[in-house]
């Protein structure tokens, strides 16, 4: 389950690992927002241990099969998903499935960043302590580096860890969310 | 989230002691306006003399608190209701139906009600009630038929007065007041200039609704009922050079550097000139106790000792110094408490 | 910076001329700078005229106001008489605290007369011990009484005093009466006045800041002088801390639950339609509505600060969730967006993340409604607030059931009074009522900043 994209590496890797296993296993997908008909009869599996990209003209519907897939579609009041979706063969829309259990596995990174008002270093550290990960300083710590290193930020940032993240350039912005979507035990989408 | 913590618990303490409240330990006073000062000044002397906690004192109008008195018995209901003037057959018996049957009554003194202009306003000197009920009275025989009240200046009541538009500021019909001033006033005029006995004579009313023909006052602007206090008639007389209005001699006597009193029937109206009874338009003041909480309200049987004592109202006390008439039979008044007599 | 913004013709070469030059203003460019300039004018005057209307009313009520913080005292020797004070000779202090305040006048006349005399001599024509005495304020004797109590062996001796003038030589010396006045006055006379010339040359008489004012009780008819607001200070005080304590967490708590959690349905429809007419319900209302439920129902005391400020939370209770809802609205979607994704839980989000956001005006709405709650008068008439009230009540929570008043009140008190004195303590209410809003709304700010900083 350690899908780490939501980036969208723009290189179709699923060819080369056909013998991952299926992670997430989607069929017959349809989402409306109201009576728009947004996402109409999608059937996709995605690869664990594989980068899946979606490419698509702008409004065809990427980002909202994107947030099928951690039930972030359920904020939105008149959006409604229909059809199948399984992580690890379970399906993610049963009755018996907390959202909130299921978003920390599956991560999100969004369309257009959005750091939290907060300093950079809190903005990683946010999952890891709302998960009781840890409670220790150092290893608190230790997490936060990692998180921004494989975001490829930690380089630029490591001086002003404590200055705000709102203060961060937008693709900044961007990498500090990636670095806080995999803060807590990395996940995917 | 400490404060929230903290703030929440401080909530909870209030909503639980909201629900169990306390003894009361001090003299819940309410009632008439006019005798508000008096009341205040007596009650804090009474807490100044004695070990009791001052006396709480509300106004609100006659009224209003002998219906607050007549509430019932208990400790949420007050002890005494001010009044300026004499509770009413229809008080008593609401105050009975609620449990509160035994009223003492007790007379503090009497109150003069003059008749004031600006110092330097039109020569209001002097008035009768006669002129009065020309003046304010809603209808008047004109050539043996009653019509609306065609005066519109002083001059048309009487050519000896002031040749200024009628513009009177009177007691609204909350205030004890008014009944006076309806009574001794436009009531007197209308009988002393005979309009009354043309009413059940020659226009053949009865003698009941001949006194209310009498007594309504004109509605159409010349006359202007004050629900306020005395300060909002002497307001309204700063800004009306000819503006006349009611006062009570108290009221009066703290301002006399703003307005000129003017006298009834020839009389200057003075806390002398009222005791002697020649002043005519007097009412007496009354506090109203509940005996039922005497003993319970600790200092309440105290208190309306001390109100009537002759340190505090009698003729050189301070609520005669303040401008009330002190009464002639006031060892009366304070056996009467002692003894803890109550009305029939 | 894009491309398009570059003028397709720049191309063609630097010399050439442009159709329009950019140093001459075009027409519609010209009236659109026209239309801004007006606004400003118009604009200036709106903030001028109510700059002027504030200036006016500030100026009006301190020049009424102000000198109520000073009062006028007089320095006088008291002959403390066994024969009055303690008759039996025992200094047994039951028999002391037997003898009224009243008995009190006719020593302290005794005392003045050698001072009346000397004065006399001095150029105050006419001046009775009686008019000296009458100089001094009704407080005076309870002073004494006190004095006399608390030190039983000063009996028999002369003890310098510090008394209030009363209240027509403190207008004198305020400029408010004047000899003319005085002369068709009865409550003062000129003899006094000149009396009260030589007093403050000779230093007897002078006139200072006079900290009772804030901390006194109110005072009766016969001595506006002494008159305080200390019952009233307290009893707002006690008021602004139960609304506090309910209408801040009752009005947060049920605006995120309105806001964040509450299903969108008709019934949530008309609660939001109810709470906002609830807001514009004149606050008379929620007197009738105390006095039933509070007083008549559940049987709390007349005049508490309880039932004042149970109250004005009902009154708040709109202002603060409608604020609070605003300010939660305000918050940007992403943020609950980021926190749902990392794997927070809705409450965890609304905590964590929204409700600092919106704090900053929570704490305004909430201020703003305590403001309007300290000034609010109307429902505290109907629940016996407005009344003639001596004794502090005690430290909360036993004091929030002991009758007390409020500021507002205090000044509409002040104002129904017969002596002029009284004009001036209502307008000193009034500042002091003002310094306490202005004290609530720099908090305000100054919270604000706080968390605003926090981003
Ligand atoms: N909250 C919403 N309410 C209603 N319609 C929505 C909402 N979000 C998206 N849509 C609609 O759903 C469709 C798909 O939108 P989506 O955001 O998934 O597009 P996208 O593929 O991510 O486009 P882009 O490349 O521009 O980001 C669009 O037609 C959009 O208008
Ligand atoms: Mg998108």
């Amino acid at each position: 389950m350690n899908l780490e994209t939501s980036e969208m590496y723009d290189h179709n890797q699923a060819k080369a690992v056909v013998e991952h296993d299926v992670k997430f296993q989607c069929e017959g997908v349809d989402v409306y927002y109201g009576e728009s008909h947004a996402i109409k009869d999608v059937s996709v599996d995605l690869l664990d241990k594989t980068v899946t990209a979606f490419i698509g003209p702008s409004g065809c519907g990427k980002s909202t099969f994107l947030r099928c897939l951690n039930r972030m579609n359920d904020t939105i009041d008149i959006c409604r998903v229909t059809g199948s979706l399984k992580l690890d063969s379970e399906d993610i829309y049963d009755r018996k499935v907390d959202p909130v259990q299921l978003r920390a596995r599956v991560g999100m990174v969004f369309q257009k960043p959005n750091p939290f008002p907060k300093s950079i270093f809190d903005n990683v550290a946010y999952g890891p302590r709302i998960h009781g990960l840890t409670s220790k300083k150092s290893e608190l710590e230790e997490i936060v580096e990692k998180s921004l290193r494989k975001a490829a930020i930690w380089n630029e940032v490591k001086d002003r860890l404590h200055a705000p993240g709102t203060g961060l350039s937008g693709g900044q912005q961007q990498r500090l969310c990636i670095a806080r979507a995999i803060g807590p035990p990395p996940r995917c989408c | 989230m400490k404060a929230t913590n903290l703030i929440a618990l401080a909530a909870a303490g209030i909503v639980a002691a909201a629900t169990g409240a306390q003894a009361r330990d001090q003299v819940a006073v309410a009632g008439s306006s006019t005798v508000l000062p008096y009341a205040s000044i007596v009650a804090e002397a009474f807490g100044e003399n004695f070990d009791f906690p001052t006396p709480v004192v509300e106004s609100g109008g006659s009224s209003a608190g002998l219906k607050k008195f007549c509430e019932g018995v208990g400790e949420a209901t007050i002890d005494i209701a001010n009044a300026s003037r004499a509770i009413r057959e229809k008080e008593i018996k609401a105050c009975a139906e609620n449990g509160v049957t035994e009223i003492i009554e007790v007379r503090i003194g009497y109150d003069g009600i003059v008749f004031a202009s600006q110092t330097d306003g039109p020569a209001f000197t002097a008035f009768t009630p006669d002129q009065w009920y020309h003046a304010l009275a809603a209808k008047q025989i004109v050539d043996g038929e009653l019509v609306d009240n065609p005066n519109m200046k002083w001059s048309d009541v009487d050519p000896s007065l002031p040749d200024v538009e009628i513009a009177a500021f009177i007691p609204g019909t909350k205030h004890g007041t008014r009944e006076v001033f309806e009574e001794k006033v436009i009531l007197a005029g209308c009988e002393e200039s005979g309009a009354m006995a043309k009413m059940t004579g020659d226009l053949g009313m009865s003698e009941d609704d001949a006194e209310d023909a009498c007594m309504e006052v004109r509605a159409d602007g010349k006359s202007v009922d004050i629900d306020g206090d005395y300060t909002e008639t002497l307001s309204r007389i700063d800004a009306n050079s000819n503006g006349i209005g009611v006062f009570g001699l108290a009221f009066y006597e703290n301002n006399t550097d703003k307005l000129k009193v003017a006298t009834m029937s020839g009389v200057v109206p003075s806390t002398e000139s009222i005791s002697t009874g020649e002043y005519p338009v007097s009412r007496p003041l009354f506090f109203y106790v509940k005996k039922a909480h005497i003993g319970v309200v600790p200092g309440l049987k105290e208190f309306a000792s001390f109100f009537v004592s002759d340190a505090v109202a009698g003729p050189s006390g301070p609520l005669a110094q303040y401008g009330l008439v002190a009464d002639p039979e006031l060892a009366d008044t304070q056996a009467a408490i002692a003894a803890e007599d109550v009305m029939n | 910076m894009t491309d398009a913004a570059m003028p397709p013709a720049a191309a063609a070469g630097p010399s050439r001329k442009p159709k329009k030059s950019l140093h001459v203003l075009d027409d519609n460019t010209r009236r659109r700078n026209g239309a801004e300039r007006r606004f400003r004018i118009l604009g200036g005057c709106a903030v001028g005229t109510g700059v002027l209307a504030l200036v006016v009313l500030l100026i009006s009520i301190l020049s009424a106001g102000l000198p109520s913080f000073q009062q006028t005292f007089l320095k006088a020797e008291i002959y403390l008489d066994p024969a009055v004070l303690d008759p039996s000779g025992e200094r047994d202090p039951e028999a002391i605290s037997k003898i009224l305040t009243f008995s009190y006048s006719p020593m302290i006349k005794g005392s003045l007369t050698a001072l009346a005399e000397e004065l006399e001599a001095q150029g105050a024509e006419n001046l009775t011990p009686k008019m000296l005495a009458d100089m001094v304020s009704g407080a005076a004797n309870a002073k004494l009484r006190d004095y006399v109590i608390a030190n039983p062996d000063e009996i028999g001796k002369t003890v310098e005093f510090e008394f209030l003038t009363n209240a027509r030589i403190d207008q004198y010396l305020k400029g408010k009466v004047t000899r003319e006045s005085a002369a068709l006055d009865s409550r003062v006379d000129v003899a006094q006045l000149n009396a009260a010339d030589e007093l403050v040359a000779s230093g007897a008489m002078e006139k200072r800041f006079n900290w009772d004012f804030i901390t006194a009780p109110d005072a009766s008819e016969n001595r506006p002088e002494a008159a305080g607001l200390g019952v009233a200070l307290l009893g707002s005080l006690y008021m602004m801390l139960i609304v506090l304590c309910l209408a801040l967490p009752i009005g947060v708590a049920a605006s995120i639950y309105l806001e964040e959690f509450a299903r969108k349905n008709f019934l949530t429809d008309v609660i939001e339609v109810n709470i906002s007419n609830l807001a514009a319900v004149p606050s008379i209302v929620f007197g009738i509505l105390g006095l039933a439920i509070f007083i008549n129902m559940m049987h709390l005391p007349n005049s508490a600060p309880i039932v004042g400020g149970l109250v004005l939370t009902l009154m708040t209770l709109p202002t603060i969730i409608i604020a609070t809802r605003a300010s939660l609205k305000a918050v940007p979607p992403s943020i609950r967006d980021a926190a749902l994704g990392v794997g927070a839980s809705k409450m965890q989000a609304v905590f964590h993340h929204v409700l600092p956001l919106a704090a900053p005006g929570i704490l305004t709405g909430t201020i703003l409604g305590l403001a309007q709650a300290l000034g609010e008068t109307a429902p505290l008439l109907l629940i016996g607030m407005v009344a003639f009230v001596r004794d502090y009540p005690d430290a909360p929570p036993g004091g929030l059931f002991e009758p007390a008043t409020g500021l507002p009140v205090q000044v509409y008190n002040f104002t129904q009074r017969a002596d002029p004195a009284f004009v001036e303590r209502a307008s000193g209410a009034i500042i002091v009522l003002l310094v306490f809003l202005v004290i609530m709304n720099l908090v305000a700010i100054i919270l604000r900043r706080r968390f605003e900083r926090r981003w």
